[in-house]
């Protein structure tokens, strides 16, 4: 039982697709082909999907006399769970935020549709050793109940009223239409990237941290005008990247270039002393993080720029010399 | 064209060059030098069609880089499934697959030699019972048909268990499948519930996402199952990312007893105990290949037991410089904090705090006492405080001489605080 087996590959699934219609065209094939499959899926699908003379074709479509065509068999391809995904729904049913998004009877029942079902793994197979100890609580009901309504609230684009405790113990209210919700596992935290609105007007992106919203009330008003994610997180990128170069010693390289996968980067290896620069681009609210991991690496990683960070990055050195009278 | 398939038989080796593509990112043509450069062609052309969109192209002084670059926070699905979607198979294959579940879609059961006739006659494809017979097995250990027996006849049915029939059982599933889909391990699996019902992630985003832990789902399980079933593993350990060929490695076996993960590294191991040096190490998941189950382990409930009692003094994952007693001397990092205005400092001390304790020993003083196994660990979190560090004791010398030096090599580094030449 693997996930990498045919059955779950871009090929069977387009197949699956174009045998689930009655009846089509050779474009749409290759349509289909075209946004379904890789990059390069049209140049060798469409000939196994269209019928050839030579019968090399697998015999899915015959033409009819208007040269349409239509699939050899008689049902819709039927999408049956496999073993190795009824294992991961069992496995899935057992952390604890999916109660974020089942009520405790449905998770009861799912476990008893899946019977003797083995979850695939186990949470206690695992261990964090680095995750942060004040996680949200996701077995609270009034937590799970402002998920669920901050979920719907993204579907429809509501805008919400939100009472929100901030970092510095304020309370806070305010109007915003929630955009995305983004998990943590380092946090172990939900944040809701939303758009504050002031009237009816945009006043800006704001982060709010889920665990931190008192209460959530659905104005009944919607956004109209809907702004696309990737606008949305543009405006809140670094403007230069972070340039930070990497010393080959203690296999910082390795160490550096693991940890900063998930950010977007550019790099580039002097072969002669085997030292790599960085780019990193960062998002402007993260900075005081980034800087902070940065410093982690002591001085096998020095911060080249902008300007600005390594001038945090040297006040905090000069600062840490003075405590320690060097 | 002739020759090049974009699908592959092999997840290792493509595994490799993704994993090279994504986290180093400088290399050359010339470095790829396991294999011919015609293998090097080759897989980095189905990287190109798979990932075309996360493709970068830099001229370097070293000649051409291509390097996959993702910004992991801010995409809806984790691009790498792709290689998982890429396996080969044969024209007979897909055939099979698609008329055999096009016949048991009635819903009854039926046997080998009416599926294979009815092949014939209802889809004029001709295939030997042998062939059927192989399919229906393998299906039958996929869990997409159900094998009965009906007196010595073996007769198949499909599987009951539709995605419709656990759809309309509870309306948030597709959310929750949205979510734990980009959730690793095996996020790859949910995500292939999702593109089976034509659905996407378009709300949930994950921050700190090492999207590159899906290349390790295969191995994973390996161990996983090792684990359930309480066996030791057999498998090849490479020192370093850049050395994974066959020469560098050498072989090692432990109990497998839990998989260690740090969520700010990005690194992985197996944690497990190991025979031939009686102590528990850690091996990174993505250093070791090879990985097979061997022989059960009668001792392994005690070994967890005793990994378990460990556990409170493992600041990461190592069991470096435990002496036999379990005793070390515990490092006591003193800092510098203004209660008043920096609040949020202590905040972040308590939540990222393990294996210690913070106490305060003064106005604005505080001691950290982190009681573990391997001092030099903690080194890196240490740094982390840069500015507010007053003393750093206990432990051991190599640890306290690294910080001091480190903080004198800094120093230095920015001596000249604004003006670098940036390449």
């Amino acid at each position: 039982m693997s996930i990498f087996h045919e059955i779950y590959g871009v090929y069977y699934r387009i197949a699956g697709k174009l045998l689930g219609r009655e009846r089509l065209t050779e474009q749409e094939i290759r349509e289909t082909v075209q946004k379904e499959g890789f990059r390069d899926s049209v140049l060798f699908l469409p000939q196994k999907l269209l019928p050839q003379k030579d019968g090399s074709d697998w015999g899915f479509f015959r033409r009819t006399k208007d040269d349409a065509l239509v699939p050899v068999t008689k049902h819709k391809p039927p999408q049956i769970l496999t073993g190795l995904q009824k294992r991961w729904l069992r496995a899935v049913l057992d952390d604890p935020r999916i109660l974020l998004f089942l009520t405790e009877a449905e998770r009861l029942a799912l476990l008893g549709r899946l019977g003797e079902t083995k979850p695939l793994f186990q949470q206690s197979q695992f261990r964090y050793t680095d995750q942060f100890s004040d996680g949200d609580p996701y077995e609270d009901k009034s937590y799970q109940q402002i998920f669920r309504q901050i979920l719907t609230a993204i579907r429809k684009q509501s805008v919400l009223a939100v009472s929100y405790r901030s970092g510095r113990k304020n309370q806070l209210y305010l109007h915003c239409v929630p955009l995305k919700l983004e998990y943590s596992e380092k946090n172990d935290k939900f944040r809701v990237y939303c758009i504050e609105l002031r009237g009816k007007r945009s006043a800006g992106a704001i982060l709010l941290n889920l665990g931190r919203i008192r209460s959530v009330r659905d104005t009944g008003e919607q956004r109209e005008k809907r702004l696309s994610a990737e606008t949305y997180f543009q405006k809140l990128r670094c403007k230069e990247p972070a340039v930070v170069k990497v010393f080959p010693e203690r296999n910082a390289v390795e160490r550096f270039l693991m940890e900063f996968a998930p950010y977007e980067k550019r790099t580039e290896r002097n072969i002669e002393n085997g030292c790599c620069t960085v780019q990193l681009w960062y998002d402007r609210q993260d900075e005081t993080e980034l800087l902070i991991r940065l410093l982690g690496f002591g001085p096998v990683l020095e911060i080249l720029g902008p300007p600005e960070l390594r001038r945090k990055a040297a006040e905090r050195v000069q600062m840490q010399c003075r405590l320690l009278q060097l | 064209m002739s020759g090049f398939s974009e699908l592959i038989k092999n997840f290792d080796k493509t595994r490799d060059h993704i994993r090279d593509f994504f986290i180093y990112g400088f290399k050359v043509r010339s470095d790829f030098s396991r294999k011919s450069s015609r293998t090097y062609d080759d897989e980095r052309r189905r990287v190109e069609s798979w990932l075309g969109d996360h493709i970068r192209y830099d001229n370097t002084q070293r000649g051409r880089q291509i390097s996959l670059t993702v910004d992991s926070g801010h995409i809806a699905e984790d691009p790498l499934y792709q290689a998982y979607y890429a396996k080969s198979f044969t024209d007979n294959d897909i055939r099979l697959h698609f008329l055999l579940l096009d016949l048991l879609a009635d819903g009854k059961t039926h046997t080998l030699r009416e599926l294979t006739d009815r092949l014939d006659t209802d889809y004029a494809v001709l295939f030997e019972e042998q062939t059927v017979r192989g399919k229906l097995r393998e299906y039958t250990g996929e869990g997409l048909v159900v094998t009965e027996k009906h007196g010595k006849t073996a007769c198949y049915r499909l599987s009951a268990d539709t995605v419709d029939s656990f759809w309309e059982m509870c309306a948030g599933l597709t959310d929750a499948v949205r979510f734990f889909s980009e959730v690793q391990p095996f996020g790859v699996v949910g995500n292939s519930i999702l593109k089976c019902i034509g659905a996407q992630n378009d709300v949930f985003l994950q921050k700190h996402h090492y999207i590159v832990h899906t290349l390790e789902d295969e191995t994973l399980s390996v161990v996983l199952h090792a684990m359930e079933e309480k066996r030791y593993l057999t498998f090849r350990v490479f020192s370093s990312r850049s050395a994974l060929t066959d020469a560098s490695g050498h072989d090692a076996r432990c109990v497998p007893l839990q998989i260690f993960i740090s969520v700010q590294t990005g690194r992985r191991y197996l944690a497990g105990y190991v025979p031939e040096y009686q102590q528990f190490s850690a091996f990174r998941l993505d250093f070791i290949r090879e990985v097979r189950q061997a022989e059960t382990c009668s001792d392994y409930d005690r070994l967890a037991e005793q990994l378990h009692r460990d556990l409170p003094k493992l600041f990461g994952v190592s069991f470096g410089m435990r002496d036999p007693a379990g005793a070390v001397e515990p490092l006591r990092v003193t800092l510098r904090i203004r209660e008043k205005e920096e609040a949020y400092v202590l905040e972040r001390i308590r939540r990222e705090m393990r294996s210690g304790t913070v106490e305060r020993i003064g106005q604005d003083t505080f001691l950290l006492k982190l009681d573990i196994f391997d001092p030099k660990e903690a080194l890196p979190w240490i740094r982390t405080f840069t500015g507010r560090v007053l003393s750093v004791e206990g432990g051991c010398l190599s640890v306290r001489n690294q910080f001091y030096e480190d903080v004198l090599r800094m120093q230095a580094l920015y001596k000249e605080s604004d003006h670098v030449d940036i390449p």
